[in-house]
């Protein structure tokens, strides 16, 4: 499985990039919308990692843009929202997309990303 | 805090800080958290046989008090916020004041892809003044003219001396602010708003002393 992690907190991704390569899951990291885009023309990914307040593009306008270029890869959410109607209003915006609140526990980002790349087609 | 005389206007930017603080916060914990499970990861490791790095732990430390030290940063921000209702009128050092309010509007300006940029004055600036109210308008400009800037990546604010008090300048400015909480702002604090076209500067000017005028 091939994974981006998109977070304007470098330290975030950097480390969760390297939690995720001790666990045999290959990922790359950038800390924009714009390097993300970039890195998407040129490589392949099968689930990206999206932080949902991402400095002038949006993780939910990532996605949408993402999603042209490769409409078959999945994508889980992280957000700093602090209360449960803020998750709540968040998990709406995005569909039928996996939220997670932050910090997020290894074992549940695991589980979330096994459960997304065993969705079907119909996002 | 007394709803009515912090108002919607004020409720609003209260709010928006609030919301502000608790993503960075979230943010720092997020990153302790996952630096505290690389160390989880790294001691596992150890167990199977895999010789631990002390170079790596010392990094890891280093990662973790740094982002205490941001918290803490953040917290202290905070609680100085918190305390601005305290009293209704009270004498504050205008430039702390506005390098406090820029800190805590900093992510709503890099969510917009911006830098803020204090100039501070050559001596204090003290000024009698509603310190609630006051960054209340600070938030309320900054808050307009980045939705309205071009291609500029920063806006700055200066703080100038003036005989009676002090001038807030905010650029690149090309408008005056024109909302009507704005304007109950200005009232509020006997302050008056310039508009330098030419400039493209917005010019806050208050009085030394709000009680007095």
């Amino acid at each position: 499985m091939r994974v981006l992690l998109v977070d304007d907190e470098e330290q975030l991704v950097s480390t969760l990039a390297e939690r995720l390569a001790f666990r045999g899951i290959a990922a790359s990291w950038v800390t924009s919308s714009m390097a993300a885009l970039e890195l998407v023309e040129k490589e392949t990914f099968d689930l990206a990692i999206l932080d949902v307040k991402i400095p002038k593009i949006s993780g939910l306008e990532l996605k949408k843009r993402i999603q042209t270029l490769h409409p078959e890869m999945k994508f889980i959410f992280m957000t700093g929202h602090g209360s449960e109607d803020d998750f709540k209003i968040g998990a709406a915006e995005a569909g039928k997309d996996f939220y997670l609140v932050k910090p997020v526990k290894i074992e549940s980002l695991l589980e979330k990303m096994n459960e997304v790349m065993q969705q079907g087609d119909d996002k | 805090m007394n709803a009515e005389t912090v108002g919607e206007c004020g409720l609003h930017c209260f709010g928006s800080i609030s919301a502000s603080i608790s993503h960075e916060l979230k943010n720092a914990l997020a990153i302790i958290n996952e630096n505290a499970g690389l160390l989880e990861d790294l001691t596992f490791m150890a167990d199977k046989g895999v010789p631990l790095d002390p170079a790596r732990l010392k990094r890891i430390a280093a990662n973790i008090g740094k982002q205490i030290q941001r918290a803490d940063g953040i917290i202290r921000n905070m609680n100085r916020f918190a305390h601005s209702t305290d009293a209704p009128v009270k004498s504050i050092d205008l430039g702390e004041t506005l390098a406090l309010t820029l800190a805590l509007t900093s992510r709503l300006a890099a969510m917009n892809n911006l830098a803020l940029n204090f100039i501070p004055p050559p001596h204090p600036v003290c000024v009698t003044t509603h310190e609630f109210y006051l960054q209340n308008m600070i938030w309320l400009c900054l808050k307009e003219i980045m939705e309205r800037i071009g291609a500029e990546k920063e806006i700055t604010v200066a703080l100038r001396p003036h005989p009676e008090g002090g001038t807030v300048v905010f650029s690149p400015v090309d408008a005056p602010m024109g909302t009507d909480n704005t304007g109950d702002l200005l009232n509020r604090l006997k302050a008056t708003q310039t508009f330098n076209s030419d400039r493209r500067e917005l010019l806050i000017t208050l009085p030394g002393d709000m009680t007095a005028c």
